[in-house]
């Protein structure tokens, strides 16, 4: 299978070469400023493997006529990746902070909450206080209104 | 015997059957539990387990139940020490509810981390600092519970620290729910609404108000000053006084003349008090009993000038008299009387007006027009209600009625359930009549109440009762003003029931008008009025010689007051003991309720009213013997009212106030008659005055016998009754 592969995976790369050399353009560089293989086999359309091993000579001595390329695509991508990586945390903070005006919004209406249940709590004393005491002084004459 | 103070952690508590309890608990730092015995004039409120509680009492030894505190003084505690809360909240029964045993508290306060932390963070209120261990609804009702305890706690400190009685402490607290404390030493001059309860009341709240460093001239002493003089003419029954009595008052107790008038004037700013014009007089009352009296001259005022159409079952004024006549003519031929022409236009009125007053004295006829009254509503499909003060008076009201009765108490109970929407058997939307028999014991307070039952309602009221009688226990004065104003009244005077010329009938037509007849010495006779000289010393020893000679003579006494030589409770105790037949007899067996020794054999009587068991206050009898049902004492009592014997636990004797009555006070006889009575008069006071004496003597059918000083006789009965020396506000135009 690999043997019958073989010569479609030359013509392919010679292809590429040639469109490099055409366009006058070198091999792509990753990260570490090395030829980025992976890109390579990639436009080639096989694995990055036939470059080490069937195409290991000749690529090697394209390599010393084309060299690389600076960080072409590679660094788009990159842009593009550090854009959205920039757009997702900026959402995230803003998520995060209303996250945090909502907790703190939450915290407010539960001391709310508990300020009328406070409030309730002591105007159904007042009114049971007063109730007492209304009886009390039918009952008694006497006034009894702890103010 | 040695004189002990403990603080002791409750342990177990056995109510006492006198009232008071035995209670066992652990002294702190000690090993062995301490048992207490307190009776109900020391505890002011039952001990719970799990609360501490300070005691101080004498240690004796008893053979049966060996080491005891006498409790003389007691009242709860705070924790002395966080260390107990895990007992405290899991023992006390005001955190029942909670599941609170050991091991959970225990987990709870670990995980809050101490003692002191969980009681600061209940303290605090903090129940969300909770809500991680427990349920936050359940960490809300504890903090809530945690404090009101800690206020009631704080609030009996308060009051024993500044001399009060504890005893107020539970009316305090329902009055005043939270912040007690704080709002007591903002005004302590509140408590003097407490008069009747706490002795020296002034003395002990002005202390209190010095302790807290209120100046002499503080607004809110000197209000304090003139409600305090406004109480105490209250507990005498007035409901207002003149301003030269208020001033007159005020100035003793605040030393000077300036500072009663300013008080006075204070008090009125404060809206303490207020002013009422009356019979070209200007009167001061405080506010609770000015609006009592100014809300039941409105409702009665609103019933005299509604019109009588409301009801279709309603005797018009022109069949009245043909209805009445006709009724007469019936029970002429039936019972071979008829009614008289003063009776006939009673029951017309009766029936034709929306109030009405019938008085009279004993024998006019009074209970005739009641049923007349009665059975012709009745007749005419009109529900009648009929109800008296006490339950001795409704049962009487009910026998000559032949119509159920009940208390004013337990109508106007029944009727409030209306309003709650609940089941009872009162009707109060079908224009009922209401009949009150004996309205004169009937006080300003229980009338207004009554009437407030049928607001934006209609009925029609009848009042009947003798004015010459005694005036209500309680303050002011509503049926005595109401005869002869713009209600229709009428007077029955002709009597029937006893002989006109019967020597007891003179006699009491007498008193009535404040003449004193004077009182031939008793000789042995069967029959009439009889005066027998005795003074304090001498006393007890001539009513025991009486009641040998007429066992069967009821003794009547106007005090009740065991401070007093002739009050109930000493002649009771006399009697008793010296009425016993044969040398053991005193060993008669019986049992404790309060503070009698019931045994069989004895004269009782019923103080309290009992739907359960159909008691009722004023019910007399006698117990018959002494039984054992399941092991628990049981007396078997014969009453006045049943017509079979009634076997009574001591609980249940408990429950009716079960009295002896070889004495009864003659406030308690009313409503009562009786063949022979034998009435003190020996000690004079306020409450010996021309009512009490005609009260007394007209509960006798044959022979009265008064016992005492002729002077103290005379004098109360030429001094005006205690109803004609009231000064009340209540007036009607």
């Amino acid at each position: 299978m690999g043997r019958e592969k073989a010569p479609i995976n030359e013509a392919s790369y010679i292809a590429y070469v040639a469109r490099l050399k055409k366009e006058g353009k070198g091999f792509p560089m990753n990260n570490r400023g090395d030829v980025n293989y992976s890109k390579v086999a990639d436009e080639c359309g096989f694995h990055r493997q036939v470059l080490y091993n069937t195409l290991n000579d000749q690529f090697l001595e394209d390599l010393k006529v084309i060299g690389v390329e600076g960080p072409s695509e590679t660094s788009d991508t990159e842009d593009h990746l550090a854009k959205k990586a920039d757009v997702k945390s900026k959402e995230a903070s803003a998520l995060r902070k209303e996250l945090d005006a909502k907790v703190q919004e939450n915290s407010l209406l539960r001391r709310q909450i508990e300020a009328l249940e406070a409030e309730v709590r002591k105007l159904k004393r007042e009114r049971s206080e007063n109730d007492e005491a209304f009886e009390e002084m039918l009952s008694t004459g006497r006034r009894c209104f702890f103010r | 015997m040695i004189d002990c103070t403990k603080t002791i952690q409750i342990n177990s508590v056995w109510p006492g059957k006198f009232g008071g309890a035995v209670f066992t608990g652990k002294p702190l730092n000690a090993k062995k539990h301490l048992t207490c015995r307190a009776s109900w004039k020391v505890l002011a409120q039952a001990p719970k387990t799990g609360e501490f509680w300070e005691v101080h009492g004498r240690l004796v030894t008893d053979d049966i139940y060996g080491k005891q505190l006498i409790v003389e003084r007691c009242h709860l505690k705070q924790l002395p020490s966080p260390m107990f809360l895990l007992d405290y909240l899991s023992k006390s029964p005001r955190f029942r509810g909670f599941y609170f045993g050991a091991k959970k508290t225990r987990q709870l306060i670990s995980t809050v981390g101490s003692e002191s932390l969980l009681i600061e963070l209940l303290n605090g209120d903090r129940w969300q600092d909770l809500g991680d261990v427990i349920n936050p609804g359940i960490a809300k009702r504890l903090c809530q519970k945690w404090r009101e305890a800690q206020n009631e706690i704080e609030t009996i400190t308060f009051l024993v620290e500044h001399g009060f009685d504890a005893e107020i402490s539970r009316r305090l607290i329902r009055l005043c729910q939270e912040n007690t404390v704080e709002r007591l030493k903002n005004n302590p001059y509140h408590l003097l609404a407490f008069g009747g309860i706490s002795k020296n009341i002034w003395k002990t709240v002005d202390t209190c108000g010095r302790n807290l460093n209120f100046p002499l001239d503080d607004s809110r002493r000197l209000v304090g000053a003139i409600e305090h003089v406004m109480y105490q003419r209250l507990r005498e029954g007035h409901t207002a006084a003149t301003e030269h009595e208020v001033l007159d008052m005020a100035a003793r107790i605040l030393r000077t003349d300036n500072r009663a008038a300013m008080a006075l004037k204070l008090a009125l700013k404060e809206q303490a008090i207020c002013i009422t014009d009356l019979y070209g007089e200007r009167l001061y009352q405080a506010v609770g009993p000015a609006y009592i009296e100014h809300s039941l001259e409105r409702r009665l005022e609103r019933l005299v000038g509604g019109a009588m159409q409301g009801c279709l079952f309603e005797i018009t004024p022109e069949s009245a008299s043909r209805i009445v006549f006709e009724y007469s003519k019936g029970i002429w031929q039936e019972l071979g009387y008829e009614l008289t022409v003063d009776q006939r236009s009673a029951v017309e009125m009766a029936l034709t007006n929306r109030c009405s007053v019938i008085t009279g004295y004993g024998g006019t006829g009074k209970t005739t027009v009641l049923r007349s009254v009665v059975e012709l509503s009745v007749a005419n499909h009109r529900r009648v209600y009929c109800m008296a003060l006490s339950g001795k008076a409704k049962e009487r009201i009910s026998e000559s009625t032949g119509q159920s009765a009940t208390t004013i108490h337990a109508f106007i109970n029944a009727a409030l359930k209306v309003t709650k929407g609940e089941d009872t058997w009162v009707d109060l939307d079908c224009d009922p009549l209401i009949v009150i028999d004996e309205a004169s014991m009937v006080d300003v307070s229980l009338f207004n109440r009554l009437l407030a039952v049928f607001d934006e309602r209609s009925f029609s009221l009848l009042t009947v009762g003798d004015d010459a009688q005694l005036s209500p226990v309680g303050f002011g004065l509503a049926w005595h003003r109401m005869i002869g104003t713009t209600i229709p009244t009428i007077k029955l005077s002709k009597v029937y029931r006893q002989a006109e010329e019967s020597a007891l009938h003179r006699a009491a037509m007498g008193i009535r008008d404040g003449n004193c007849e004077e009182l031939p010495m008793w000789q042995g006779e069967e029959e009439g009025v009889f005066f027998v000289p005795a003074n304090t010393e001498t006393l007890k020893q001539t009513i025991y010689q009486l009641k040998e000679k007429i066992p069967g003579a009821q003794v009547l006494t106007p005090h009740v007051s065991d401070r007093m030589p002739d009050s109930a409770i000493a002649l009771n105790k006399l009697l008793q003991k010296s009425l016993d037949h044969g040398e053991d007899d005193y060993e008669r067996p019986g049992f404790r309720v309060g503070r009698y020794f019931l045994r069989v054999g004895d004269p009782v009587i019923v103080t309290e009213n009992n739907y359960e068991l159909g008691l009722f206050n004023g019910t007399m009898g006698r117990m018959l013997e002494l039984k054992s049902n399941d092991g628990e004492l049981e007396g078997v009592f014969e009453f006045d009212s049943k017509d079979e014997n009634e076997s009574l636990s001591v609980q249940d004797c408990y429950d009716i106030g079960l009295s002896l009555a070889y004495a009864i006070s003659i406030h308690k006889s009313q409503g009562s008659e009786f063949d022979k009575t034998i009435m003190t008069t020996t000690v004079a006071s306020k409450l010996v005055e021309r009512s009490m004496i005609y009260t007394g003597l007209t509960r006798s059918k044959r022979l009265c016998l008064l016992v005492g000083d002729k002077s103290i006789y005379q004098k109360a009965v030429t001094s005006p009754t205690r109803a004609a020396t009231l000064r009340v506000g209540f007036s009607l135009q």
